[in-house]
């Protein structure tokens, strides 16, 4: 029987569950401020990406329409979060001379300047004087931290619940929710997988939880048998649940997240599965589902223990605290401590670049000259810049750019024997290309039989498997295989026994590989015709600036990371690939550039390579620095000698590479860092992209021959073969803001380690193959390790925000910013900082088309 | 008992090496697994601050396991492992800061102490009764038991004593809930603890068979525990999302098959399979670093194809495999047919063993691939010719050892151990074909929980939350 709609009053009134268990047609206006709430919180979540494709995100992505303080603020006003680097890490970088008096002057009066905006958040605290910083800085710093993380924030219920009672409730409740959530995403880790897959999250959990007597057993009696009674939809949950909480109406934001904010992981997670997963789509509702679930059990604990809490003076005091002196002076302090390190850097970068050559032309400089051997594009990874640096080095006829490691080719790749692709693109736009790889220079009847034997291992090895896990058998197998793994231990702690096993192995393998590449099948039938990929060739090469001046060999250079036995390795990939290898994309774009009919269309369009210019495809391994050419067989004879030059000025670019990195990593030697590669006990391959901390776009004459210390995104910009600014507004949407959110990533991840970092990797537990624990259970760990950021006696990484530099009149950026919202507020808000360099000269963007000239200042004043 | 060496300490009676087949395997096999782990040690901790610590807790450990091997009497082998215990507690606190560390330590605490007092009776017993704790002068007591004037129901209870403390020391149910627990210190612990330390069990009572003879039922009743811990812990395992904790159940449940062997009086099989499960859990965990991502799998029409689309020099290779496999299996069948296990309680595990090879067989005909099904004949081929190899080897140093004099066959200890293997292989296949049915689904998630054992420890032991 179908009970008639209640009126308005009852659904906000009375909140026992009879009333909700029938109540399905409520209106929408009765959850407005719910709704409101709802999405306030889902705005601030910032997604995470499974292992597979884990790409750098920000985690303060949902606050960039704030100020960087205040959100150190609202951040600290609801849990532990810090934005803020602490004050003991600050007193250091000045104790290291990483930054001086000077520089706090200087922060401190752009403060003053701009406190007129930003003073309503701290009105105590603007008359500070660098004597006060100096002296707080010379205090004791542990106890200053202490004093200020004394002071409480908003906490969930069941944290209160623990304080009083000293239980571990708090724990218990994360520990049961990730273990629903792991159920439900597991990807192949359980063989015997959660049966209600099919449904949402939350169905999913509720026909679980239903059963599931674990609450009970941990002395929640009552728990699973009031879960029959629950509302249907995830909103009424969430509804009934504030109300048995007793949160007043205008705490709802905060209590989400503060909630959220307890887990921010499997927070995350849900918001990457609603939003960005291939199976998002308008009907998922994730991140709702979690939020009624957590707070479910946050108000069955509350209900079923009679626990209550007074959150409206609890707030209030939150809020005095906030207004506190001593706590607004600490913030304050490190605000401007931080800014201090970063106009530091800042000087030092802006001391180092060549002005005069940011407005040459670069025609000039290549005509000049004689015609370069080798054009190399490399990814505008920090890891470039090295490698850049010393191709350059290596010899006078090589030239490099920087540009986005993807090509600007948005493919998908699909290998032979597959039915679904990698998408081969930055995370935040989709692939529009499917390229399938085939065996190269042979009849299809070969890739058929690629696809064929591909087939056969995959069966095999999965009927393997299964004799391996499964329940009756694992005995039989353990007992008659234990000796081969034995040797494969034994083999892995000796690489070199290992790579020989293996090849000895593959002489019994069912199907040796030959050479697979991808190639250009199937795709006029997806609609993408010789015209149009001439027009994406075109876009490649106007886009990185490269369309006149061809050398004989222009090399399209991706990057990966080789490492073993670490599931975080897709971190350490090209983000502008989705974090994975560069190849495919380098291979499939350099095939593009030399076909005959693309040259034709592009000829059409004004861009004439010349016939014996050709593209050929590279990757530079990260962790060992060596660079892979690929695809060289289609090279006509004449060019042998430039590849050999090629190859040798490779050789030493990785030589040297790997001498400046080996000290960076604190290894005995540079062969330490092929091992690297290889051994399957090493936590720490390479440093990453640690110590990112600067981006700048402009002609490489502006940098060239500096060294950056692999601290610099390097992106090829030139203003002249740029009229209508078209590339400039894709450089400051798309490649600067990748290249902001790793910066953050890095950034979090060294400031707050607890919420944003994964924690020592020696204790990582990966979960569901798609994320990863530290140890047992609990939340799903986000960003990076922390042996990323940190060399096991201090942080390797400084926590920056990241500075654009950007070699462009003011008169053309101003608009860009003005035309994306976001570019104004991250810039704004100071989420990152931008400096142009406009006719020989340096100019700082102050938010409000507002324009700071940096007045060059000689070195001896401060050294 | 000729091919042992015993060599006594200066002046300490009770103190001593008994060096033979067995402990020289299980020597072997903790050199091997500690060289392991600290060479993985060496690069994965190198940022830890506290690796001076580590390395001294773990050379403790080792430096006690390898004691504990080659001890010649029962009170030293208890001690030995106590003194392992005590080096473990410190390895899993290595991060002390963690509440998940402290739990996993003082779970660990109050199960190994239960077990440490079963073998602490079992020492005093044997002090009472013989006068010392010797397994050498043991021996020689049971061997001639009917002609001296051993009290018959004290050498039963002192056989009660040692099943009972290898059966908890070796997270056999319900006292394996600390293990899962563990993950919360370095992954080298977790292949140490897993790959060398919880097998100790085992090995105890292959050291000391010839002690179980006097206690039949204490046999059956470990049978009975095994069983019931493999094939409850097997199921666990199917349904845990994280790759540790799914190898942790696995361990448990390989431990249950030990013990079951043990039960069975098949010493050298679970010597056997102590060693293979030691080797192949430390690869498991030192290598847990790396995904098993399912591939997507490729249509599967294209399997059918067969031979239509193979080069020429696969053909060889597998026309090479299909020879090898009729080679393998021929030497199989000798080798079984001239030294059988020859048991009256080997049938259970043959049989194990072969439905084992026969579903993975099965599975790979159900493809209707000949190049799948050629290549699975071979490998099932190897992996028979390795069993029956590797027991071999492994029979011929333990049998140099004191045997378990005359071995009853135990008829209703095989039917349960079969039963078991039965139930857990429909179970399974229940959960394959009827994913949707009601119990299939409630049971899901029971054993996802491990039937909340886990969890009533965790409520029984409150002070480890609040420590």
């Amino acid at each position: 029987m179908i009970m008639p709609s209640l009126t308005n009053d009852t659904v906000t009134d009375s909140f026992d569950a009879e009333t909700f268990a029938f109540d399905t047609h409520s209106t929408p206006h009765d959850f407005a401020p719910l709704e409101d709430a709802i999405a306030y919180v889902r705005d601030l979540v910032a997604p995470v990406w499974p292992l597979k494709d884990y790409v750098a995100v920000t985690p303060y992505a949902g606050f960039a329409n704030q100020h960087f303080l205040a959100a150190h603020q609202q951040l600290q006003s609801v849990s532990t979060c810090q934005l803020l680097p602490s004050l003991r890490e600050l007193a250091k970088s000045f104790a290291a001379k990483r930054f001086h008096i000077h520089d706090i002057e200087l922060a401190l009066g752009e403060w003053r300047f701009q406190s007129t905006s930003t003073a309503s958040l701290f009105p105590d605290a603007c008359d500070m004087t660098v004597n006060d910083i100096l002296r707080y800085l010379h205090l004791d710093p542990t106890e200053n931290e202490t004093a200020a993380a004394n002071l409480e924030s908003l906490k969930t219920l069941s944290s209160w619940f623990d304080l009083a009672n000293s239980t571990n409730w708090s724990n218990i409740i994360l520990d049961e929710i990730g273990k629903h959530c792991a159920a439900y995403y597991e990807n192949g880790q359980s063989s015997w997988q959660n049966p209600w897959k099919h449904l949402s999250l939350l169905e999913a959990w509720r026909s679980a939880a239903t059963v599931d007597y674990n609450m009970d057993c941990l002395g929640l009696v009552g728990f699973r048998a009031s879960i029959a009674a629950l509302p249907h939809s995830a909103r009424q949950i969430i509804s009934q649940s504030l109300h048995l909480l007793g949160v007043p109406q205008q705490l709802w934001p905060q209590y989400l997240h503060c909630l959220v904010l307890s887990m921010p992981g499997w927070f995350a997670w849900t918001k990457y599965q609603t939003d960005y997963s291939p199976t998002a789509s308008s009907t998922r509702s994730d991140f709702e589902d979690l939020l009624a679930i957590a707070l479910t059990y946050e108000s069955k604990l509350a209900q079923l223990t009679e626990f209550s809490v007074d959150w409206q003076a609890y707030w209030r005091g939150v809020g005095k605290r906030s207004e506190s002196t001593g706590l607004q002076k600490n913030w304050l302090m490190r605000m401007i401590l931080l800014r201090a390190h970063e106009l530091s850097v800042e000087r030092g970068l802006l001391q180092s670049i060549n002005v005069k050559s940011a407005h040459l032309p670069e025609v000039s400089e290549t005509q000049i000259k004689s015609r370069k051997v080798a054009q190399i594009v490399c990814c505008i990874d920090v890891r470039s810049e090295r490698i850049r640096r010393n191709l350059e080095a290596s010899s006078e006829s090589i030239e490099t750019f920087g540009f986005a490691g993807f090509f600007g080719v948005p493919i998908e790749h699909l290998e032979v024997g597959q039915v679904s692709g990698v998408s081969q693109v930055p995370v935040l736009i989709k692939p529009q290309i499917q390229v399938r790889e085939g065996i190269l220079d042979e009849p299809l009847s070969h890739t058929l039989a690629a696809i064929s034997a591909s087939a056969v291992r995959t069966r095999t090895e999965a009927i393997w498997k299964k004799f391996q896990y499964s329940a009756t058998s694992c005995f039989s197998f353990v007992e008659s295989m234990g000796g081969v793994f034995g040797w494969k231990s034994f083999a892995s702690t000796q690489h070199h026994l290992g790579l020989f096993s293996r090849s000895i192995l593959k002489w019994f393998a069912p199907l040796s590989s030959p050479q697979r590449g991808p190639t250009l099948c199937g795709l006029n039938e997806q609609g993408f015709d010789h015209r149009k990929q001439a027009e994406l060739a075109a876009a490649v090469l106007r886009n990185i600036g490269l369309i006149d001046d061809f050398a004989r060999l222009i090399v399209l250079c991706g990057h990966a990371a080789q490492t073993v036995n670490n599931p975080l390795s897709a971190s350490l990939d090209c983000g502008a690939c989705g974090g994975h290898s560069g190849k495919p994309n380098a291979r499939f774009a350099a095939l593009l550039l030399n076909q005959s009919y693309v040259r034709e269309h592009l000829a059409e369009r004004g861009i004439v390579i010349p016939a014996d210019t050709f593209f050929i495809a590279a990757v530079h391994n990260t962790t060992s620095d060596e660079i892979e050419l690929c695809d060289l067989q289609h090279l006509p004879e004449s060019h042998q000698k430039d590849i050999e030059q090629l190859r040798r000025c490779a050789r030493f670019a990785s030589q040297q590479t790997r001498q400046e990195r080996s000290t960076a990593l604190g290894a005995p030697s540079t062969n330490n860092l092929l091992q690297r590669c290889l051994d399957w006990s090493e936590i720490r391959n390479e440093w990453g992209l640690a110590g990112n901390a600067a981006f700048v776009a402009g002609p490489r004459a502006m940098t060239r021959g500096i060294n950056l210390d692999g601290q610099v995104f390097l992106h090829s910009y030139s203003q002249e073969k740029d009229p209508q600014s078209t590339t400039l507004e894709l450089i400051m949407t798309a490649p600067l803001i990748v290249a902001h959110w790793i910066n953050l990533q890095y950034y979090a991840s060294t400031v707050d380690q607890a919420h944003y970092g994964s924690g020592t990797k020696t204790i990582h537990n990966p979960v569901g193959n798609f994320g990863i624990l530290s140890g047992n259970s609990g939340d799903l760990r986000t960003g990076l390790p922390m042996e990323s950021v940190h060399d096991g006696k201090q942080f390797y990484h400084h926590p920056l925000r990241l500075l654009a530099v950007i070699a462009a009149p003011r008169a053309k950026i101003t608009p860009i910013i003005r035309k994306h919202a976001m570019l104004e507020s991250l810039l704004s808000n100071q989420w990152m900082h931008l400096v142009v360099v406009d006719n020989e000269k340096f100019y700082r963007y102050q938010g409000n088309n507002a324009w700071q000239w940096i007045q060059q200042r000689s070195e001896s004043l401060h050294s | 008992m000729g091919s042992s060496a015993i060599f006594q300490l200066a002046g300490i009676p009770e103190f001593g090496f008994y060096f033979d087949g067995a402990s020289a395997l299980m020597l072997a096999l903790v050199s091997f697994v500690g060289w392991l782990v600290c060479r993985f040690s060496v690069r994965y901790l190198a940022d830890d601050p506290n690796r001076g610590i580590y390395f001294r807790w773990i050379g403790f450990t080792l430096a006690t396991v390898m004691l504990m091997t080659v001890s010649s009497s029962l009170l030293m082998f208890t001690l030995c492992w106590g003194l392992t215990s005590l080096g473990l507690h410190h390895l899993l606190l290595h991060f002390p800061d963690r509440p998940g560390a402290r739990r996993a330590a003082w779970n660990k605490f109050v199960a190994s102490r239960t077990g440490d007092l079963c073998l602490a009776l079992a020492c005093l017993f044997c002090y009472l009764n013989f006068g010392t704790t010797d397994f050498e002068t043991l021996f020689l007591h049971y061997a001639n038991a009917d002609s001296s004037a051993v009290p018959a129901a004290g050498s039963a209870v002192v056989g009660w004593l040692l099943v009972a403390g290898a059966a908890i020391k070796s997270v056999q149910f319900p006292f394996h809930t600390w293990l899962p627990l563990t993950m919360e210190a370095p992954t080298p612990i977790s292949a140490l603890m897993h790959g060398g330390i919880v097998n100790a069990g085992g090995f105890l009572l292959i050291r000391s068979q010839p002690l179980l003879a006097s206690a039949p039922n204490a046999m059956l009743f470990l049978t009975i525990v095994g069983t019931v811990t493999a094939v409850f812990a097997s199921l666990v395992m199917l349904t845990q999302t994280s790759i540790k904790r799914s190898l942790a159940y696995s361990t448990i449940a390989q431990m249950g098959f030990m013990m079951l062997q043990c039960g069975l009086g098949l010493f050298a099989a679970a010597m056997l399979h102590l060693i293979a499960h030691s080797l192949y859990k430390a690869h498991a965990f030192l290598s847990s670093g790396t995904l098993r991502v399912p591939q997507n799998s490729a249509a599967s029409a294209s399997l059918t194809g067969g031979w239509s689309g193979i080069s020429t020099r696969q053909k060889w290779q597998t026309f090479l495999q299909s020879l090898g496999s009729v080679f393998l299996v021929a030497l199989t069948i000798t080798t079984i047919a001239f030294r059988p296990l020859n048991h009256p309680n080997a049938w259970p595990l043959i049989a194990i063993l072969l439905f084992a090879i026969l579903s993975y067989v099965y599975q790979s005909v159900q493809t209707l691939s000949i190049p799948i099904v050629i290549y699975a004949l071979f490998r099932a081929s190897l992996v028979s010719c390795l069993y029956v190899s590797s027991f071999r080897i492994v029979d011929a140093i333990v049998s140099t050892s004191p045997q378990y004099s005359t071995v009853p066959a135990q008829f209703w200890g095989a039917v349960i151990v079969v039963a078991g293997f039965v139930f857990l292989a429909v179970l399974q296949i229940l959960s394959v074909r009827l994913p949707h049915n009601r119990f299939v689904q409630r049971l899901y998630v029971h054993l996802s929980n491990g039937f909340y054992i886990e969890s009533l420890w965790r409520k029984m032991l409150p002070s480890s939350t609040a420590r």
